[in-house]
């Protein structure tokens, strides 16, 4: 019989994908190399199961009378669910009795579910970020390229301004009036007019600004809303490796001391976890604040932009004014004068105005400055995210271990056949854009089948040597798959292609029970997470 | 009434009393004291000691209850009167049995 | 010596020990009844494996200080032994770890883990002292 119940209450749904979610979390607090993101994905699906499946394996196990053959067959499923494998270790189980099988089955089947939305879920997390790093940087482009079409406002109003005055200045004069006034009507209305001009496109692009500042909110709302789950997983997490425990210290004998083991190290991670969800928080919140202050000052450059723009349009009048009393006679030099100066002093308010615009500016280039950094630190923490949770192998398209153990299984009888076997990966590449380069290093045959994407070997050429005898053995990814026996992912290096963040899906071929040949996929992250 | 339990809900919980003890119900038209939560419904129930108790809605007249009496453990810490304790629909009930006092908050 | 399991949870400022063979489970977010007119150690009622569950604040049972706050988390205990042992929840601030004591800890009445004295509970006599 099943403890519906404790199934029930152990496993709801969403904390134990929120479970799942923290321990992905861990490596954002941690320097994680392979090995250890690895086993602690693995150690969590353990737990879970274990804490799940416990009273009712108990009930159903009676271990002690249970098939030899049984024991050994449960003992192989639970290796393959430490290395978090979940599709070896629902095909072993599904060989055992039913009472041994049922509650574990039923135990994986929602664990399964859940590791799939958390690895593509993990995926869209890294896209926001990305995202918001992307929006951040082109902010900060925009904003120094204001503050120059500002500069270059100002200096014409200043022009202007000059000009007017020495109109004034020459009042008496009337022929050298009228010929000044001519030529300063002519290049005062010229100077208007990009006066005009530049503060319209200052105007659109501060507006532009206010909207890329709200889509980062939205973004970081989120972004928050996932943390604000992780903090409710760290916490369920925490509750149940303390009910296994509880379960365990009932248990006597070896069973008992692992599962408590297990529940032990569980607890150890749900704490490392809040942790890691705290500095994530404390990221978000000054990311918050900044992206505020950057919606505020936009807001005001926008009003002053408005402003500016309402004096420079009664410049414009006041000169064409200007013009037309430059027909008059000398008795029109008096007005000309008077009109000069009222001109002079509307174009200096108009500076006045911009130099405060300019500061407005000033403070979104700074504000901006500071959350690009902000951002950075973001995507790469996401990044982090989106490749712990690559520590699992789900019959899913997200997982990327399940990817490079699939083709490893269709490529393994081609290993004897070097044509066919670069016709299929040539195949193969052609439907993942994403992919940069797989590559097959046959040991045992002493050679390497490569292929990459076309676009990008446009530019960069395989050397043949890499073809025939070459030693990958100390590559991280062939000692990875080799060590493993499995399909590996390593953590993100630079592409010799793009030079662009890729990581390296990998999985071991063997014969006979040896090692023969690894099978290496390249793949680009920014376009695995945007793709 | 005689035989089974009413069922009634006061401040949040529901309370379970001998229908032998209760000898009418009714509503009050003025609440005397509205900072104390169990008054506030407006329903009072006549004992069949004489006294009175106020509640905030009569839910059901269950037949039968299945009641776990209070431990020595327990019983300090539940109102007095309090019998034992219940579960109705999935919802945890306290059992009263009343002496013939008008009860306070 | 063998060493017994405990489970150590925070009321308040306090750490204590709950003999881990005495807890049954601890749940976070059960719907709590209050119940007016009921002592200040009770902190109201709620529904534990199909039967009711009277849930004491194990802060008070054990004379600490407590903040107005109500505790977040309800450890499902046996109290008492034998025949006359029944479970009731304490509510507690937080659940912390599943550690191994020395037996005499329980004699003692406290014991040192991490450097800090917890008060160890006996959960057989709790709530019956005089």
């Amino acid at each position: 019989m099943i403890d519906r119940h404790a199934l029930r209450s152990v496993l709801p749904l969403a904390p134990v994908l929120l479970a799942l979610l923290a321990v992905v979390l861990i490596a954002v607090a941690e320097a994680a190399s392979s090995a250890s993101w690895r086993s602690t994905a693995a150690l969590l699906v353990a737990a879970l199961v274990i804490a799940a499946a416990l009273p009712s394996i108990r009930r159903s196990l009676a271990l002690r009378t249970a098939k030899r053959a049984d024991r050994e067959r449960l003992v192989a499923s639970m290796d393959e669910l430490a290395a978090a494998d979940l599709v070896r270790a629902k095909a072993i189980a599904a060989d055992l009795p039913a009472a041994l099988s049922v509650p574990l089955g039923e135990a994986l089947a929602p664990l399964e579910v859940l590791a799939a939305r958390i690895q593509s879920s993990s995926v869209e997390v890294a896209g926001a970020a990305g995202a918001v790093k992307r929006i951040a940087s082109e902010l900060a482009a925009g904003s120094s390229q204001q503050s120059a079409s500002v500069v270059e406002i100002t200096a014409a109003m200043e022009e202007l301004a000059q000009t007017a005055t020495q109109i004034a200045g020459n009042a008496e004069a009337q022929a050298e009036l009228a010929r000044l006034g001519e030529s300063t009507g002519t290049e005062g209305a010229a100077a208007v007019s990009r006066a005009v001009a530049g503060v319209e496109r200052l105007r659109e692009r501060i507006a532009a600004i206010a909207k890329r500042a709200t889509d980062l909110e939205r973004r970081a709302e989120e972004i928050f809303g996932v943390l604000a789950l992780v903090e409710d997983i760290a916490r369920e997490t925490h509750l149940l490796s303390l009910n296994a425990a509880i379960e365990a210290a009932g248990e006597s004998g070896d069973v008992g001391r692992r599962f408590g083991e297990v529940a032990e190290e569980v607890r150890r991670l749900s704490g490392r976890s809040r942790d890691a969800a705290a500095s994530v928080r404390r990221l978000l919140e000054e990311f918050s604040t900044s992206i505020a202050a950057t919606v505020e000052a936009t807001s005001a450059g926008g009003r002053e932009a408005e402003r500016v723009l309402l004096r420079v349009t009664a410049t414009a009048g006041a000169i064409a004014g200007l013009r037309d009393a430059l027909v008059e006679t000398a008795a029109a030099a008096r007005e000309i004068s008077a009109g000069t100066a009222e001109q002079r002093t509307a174009s200096l308010q108009v500076v006045q105005t911009l130099r405060e615009a300019s500061a407005v500016v000033q403070q979104i280039a700074d504000g901006l400055r500071g959350f690009s950094g902000a951002a950075r630190g973001l995507e790469e923490a996401a990044v982090s995210v989106q490749l712990l949770a690559q520590g699992f192998r789900l019959d899913s398209p997200s997982s990327l271990r399940h990817l490079a153990e699939s083709w490893a299984a269709e490529l393994q009888p081609l290993l004897a056949s070097p044509d066919a076997l670069e016709r299929r990966l040539e195949s193969l590449l052609e439907d993942r854009p994403d992919v940069e380069l797989i590559f097959v290093n046959d040991r045992r045959r002493q050679r390497t089948a490569i292929v990459g994407q076309p676009s990008l070997l446009r530019l960069v050429a395989i050397p043949d040597e890499i073809r025939f005898g070459h030693d990958f053995s100390d590559r991280p990814w062939f000692r990875a798959a080799a060590a493993e026996r499995r399909g590996i992912v390593t953590s993100a290096m630079t592409s010799i292609l793009t030079h662009e963040k890729v990581v390296t899906a990998a999985a071991p071929f063997f014969e006979d029970g040896e090692l023969v040949a690894v099978l290496g996929i390249d793949i680009n992250l920014e376009r695995w997470t945007s793709g | 009434m005689t035989g089974g339990f009413l069922i009634v809900r006061r401040g949040g919980t529901l309370w379970g009393l001998p229908a032998d003890q209760v000898s009418g119900i009714q509503r009050t038209e003025t609440v005397e004291k509205p900072e104390v939560p169990a008054a506030g419904g407006g329903i009072e129930l006549r004992l069949a000691g004489g006294g009175r108790l106020a509640v905030d809605a009569v839910l059901t007249l269950a037949a039968e209850l299945a009641v776990r009496p209070l431990s020595a453990r327990l019983r300090p810490h539940l109102p007095a009167g309090s019998a034992g304790l219940a579960l109705l629909a999935g919802e945890p009930l306290v059992l009263m049995t009343l002496a013939d006092r008008v009860l306070h908050d | 010596m063998s060493t017994t399991p405990y489970l150590l949870v925070r009321c308040g400022e306090k750490v204590a020990a709950l003999p881990a063979a005495a807890v049954r489970r601890v749940v976070r977010g059960t719907r709590l009844h209050p119940l007016p007119g009921a002592g200040p150690g009770l902190i109201g009622l709620a529904e534990f494996a199909g039967e009711p569950l009277a849930v004491l604040d194990l802060a008070q049972l054990l004379g600490e200080e407590r903040g107005s706050s109500r505790p977040p988390v309800t450890v499902v205990t046996w109290l008492g032994s034998g025949e006359e042992r029944e479970l009731v929840g304490l509510g507690v601030d937080d659940a912390i770890e599943v550690v191994e004591l020395d037996p005499s800890a329980l004699a003692l009445g406290t014991a040192l883990v991490g450097g800090r004295p917890v008060a160890v509970v006996d959960t057989e006599r709790l709530g019956v002292e005089a």
